[in-house]
């Protein structure tokens, strides 16, 4: 095996033997990043010589009873680390370099993790695709002409182009498991609060959470453990107690009982080849000896429009901090202030995001507020209902990730129904604030299909032994690129 | 529902953002679709039903007072795009 599809659980394996050193680990991943990823770009900003230098010492310290001690990852661009570029990939934030790092990244520096670099997203992770990056396209590693889907994108591409052993993204409304899913990876939302949300540039506060991106389910458990937990500085984050997500891996699984809501399968949008992909999926869980039941979440199918009502609200008012004043984009010439701050603001804003902005404060309006915000967050307290009866009978829901496979790069852009459909199954999750993970099951026409599982608020830990046992039970996520010619997988 | 092209350079100016004439039709395209998909949550009968807030915390999160460290101003006013001495630098906000 290459150094560059190691998984994080395998490398910590040679590392611990002294088989490999953190140093020859991270040369191997950017001698893979530069043969690469000019062709997928994933990564806006590399951090070689820091990497490098954290990789050293990680080898001269030696000890890998951390399992993520000198192991190389990525990070989503919305994540602040210190003296290093943190973009959200948008004009506005083009220099800006944060002054300290996000919680997330600061547990990750204790381990003596080795960051490679940053990822790409859609600006402010405002889309489902990475197309509306401010720099660049990134392509899927499957099928280089389709998207790796979104916000995530950059980081889902390059684990699953091994230009990465895993990384870091942020899901509002399926940022984390979509691209997952198009990417044949393993992406898990936690449960809102599990993940300190400090330092990460927010999209909508009630909504956000910060997840691992990696090749498999152990290693999906493996970075969990590292950056879940309360943080006093944010006050959202959950004092429950962490489980033991390794060990529950192994826990037994006959006689789980397993919701699947009728009205994910039940309608237009859905491909033939991702039903059968689930229903099959499905059917392992009960050979397995999982109880699996059709339930009905009867508000699901207002959700979608809840929770855009929502993000739009909620991001319009985040994105009023970016004022052209204290960091960000300034214009050059304005007259007094307020030309100033429109300026700034228009120029530093792509047009979805000032789409965003001005939808939001026109639902933020006193004559609208009734009406739109108010009204999604009844329609919000509904879906927390659906979902909170159905776990009273079940211990998992599962649903497709997505309706459909990767769509062609430029297809859905000029169409945003069409975008928003993408999301219809994970922002349902991300309004009930529960956990989800997508985990691959199965491919259309070489384009991956992803698994999503949805536990209990805080009960990660069931999703994890579900998808270990899954995973255990199939190879979906051994299936290799075939990479076209011309573009070696040797190095 | 329609937004029309008045009322999205209305609420540019709320946002206090420029908005180019090309980017206020498709806003004003995309947006008018939007609001209609919206008018599908009026099918929801809401009576009575309590917003939710926060998605799950039901509670106040407090803390005692405490004083810490915090960034160097130097390091804060790093990334301003005008600053002079330990200050942000704007433009005059007093009218003579």
């Amino acid at each position: 095996m290459k150094l560059h599809e190691l998984t994080i659980n395998k490398a910590n394996e040679l590392l611990k033997k002294k088989e490999i050193k953190s140093e020859e680990l991270t040369s191997a991943l950017f001698n893979r990043i530069d043969s690469f990823d000019g062709k997928i770009k994933a990564y806006v900003t590399l951090d070689k010589d820091r990497a490098l230098e954290a990789a050293r010492l990680a080898d001269k310290k030696a000890d890998f009873t951390q399992p993520l001690t000198g192991i190389p990852m990525a990070v989503k661009d919305n994540i602040c680390t210190k003296d290093l570029k943190t973009t959200c990939c948008s004009k506005m934030l083009e220099n800006f370099v944060p002054p300290y790092d996000a919680t997330v990244i600061s547990k990750l520096k204790d381990t003596n993790a080795v960051i490679l670099g940053k990822t790409n997203m859609d600006e402010f992770a405002m889309g489902s695709s990475t197309e509306s990056s401010f720099f660049q396209v990134t392509k899927n590693p499957w099928n280089l002409e389709c998207v790796p889907g979104g916000s995530s994108g950059g980081s889902a591409a390059a684990v699953a182009a091994d230009e990465s052993l895993y990384a870091l993204g942020s899901d509002t409304g399926g940022s984390i498991r979509q691209p997952a899913a198009y990417c044949g990876v393993v992406g898990l939302k936690p449960t809102y609060g599990r993940v300190s949300r400090f330092g990460v540039a927010a999209l909508a506060s009630t909504m956000d959470a910060i997840g691992p991106i990696t090749k498999d389910v152990t290693d999906c458990a493996i970075v969990l453990s590292a950056i879940a937990g309360i943080d006093s500085f944010d006050p959202t984050s959950s004092d429950i107690p962490l489980s033991d997500y390794l060990k529950c891996l192994h826990d037994e699984l006959n006689g789980i009982k397993i919701g699947i809501p009728k009205e994910f399968l039940d309608n237009d949008v859905i491909d033939k080849d991702v039903k059968d992909a689930f229903l099959n999926a499905a059917k392992i869980y009960e050979n397995l000896g999982c109880i699996c039941e059709e339930i009905s979440l009867a508000n699901a199918e207002y959700a979608l429009w809840a929770y855009h009502i929502t993000v739009a609200a909620e991001s319009s008012s985040e994105l009023g901090q970016y004022d052209g004043i204290r960091y960000g984009h300034r214009a050059t010439k304005y007259e007094d202030l307020k030309d100033l701050y429109k300026k700034s603001r228009g120029e530093g804003f792509g047009t979805e995001v000032k789409r965003r902005i001005i939808l939001g404060t026109y639902l933020s309006d006193a004559q609208n507020y009734d009406k739109y915000y108010l009204k999604a967050q009844k329609i919000r307290t509904l879906i927390k209902k659906d979902f909170e009866n159905a776990f009273n009978k079940y211990d998992l829901l599962i649903t497709p990730t997505v309706p459909t496979t990767a769509f062609k790069i430029g297809e859905k852009i000029d169409d945003p129904l069409k975008m928003y459909m993408n999301d219809l199954y994970t922002t349902p999750v991300n309004l009930a604030g529960l956990p989800a993970i997508s985990i691959p099951c199965g491919f259309s026409d070489g384009l991956p299909i992803g698994l999503q599982i949805i536990g209990k608020a805080f009960d990660e830990a069931s999703i994890l032994r579900a998808a270990y046992a899954f995973e255990q039970n199939t190879n979906y996520h051994e299936k290799r690129i075939k990479w076209e010619e011309g573009f070696s997988d040797e190095l | 529902m329609i937004m029309d092209k008045d009322t999205v350079e209305r609420m540019a100016d709320i946002a206090h953002m420029y908005i180019s004439e090309e980017e206020k039709n498709r806003i004003s395209k995309e947006l008018s679709f939007l609001l209609e998909c919206f008018d599908k949550l009026n099918q929801v009968d809401t009576e009575g039903v309590m917003p939710t807030i926060h998605p799950i915390t039901d509670r106040n999160i407090l803390r005692e007072d405490v004083v810490w460290e915090s960034l160097p101003i130097e390091e804060v006013l790093k990334n301003s795009p005008d600053k002079d001495n330990r200050f942000f630098r704007v433009p005059r906000i007093i009218e003579e």
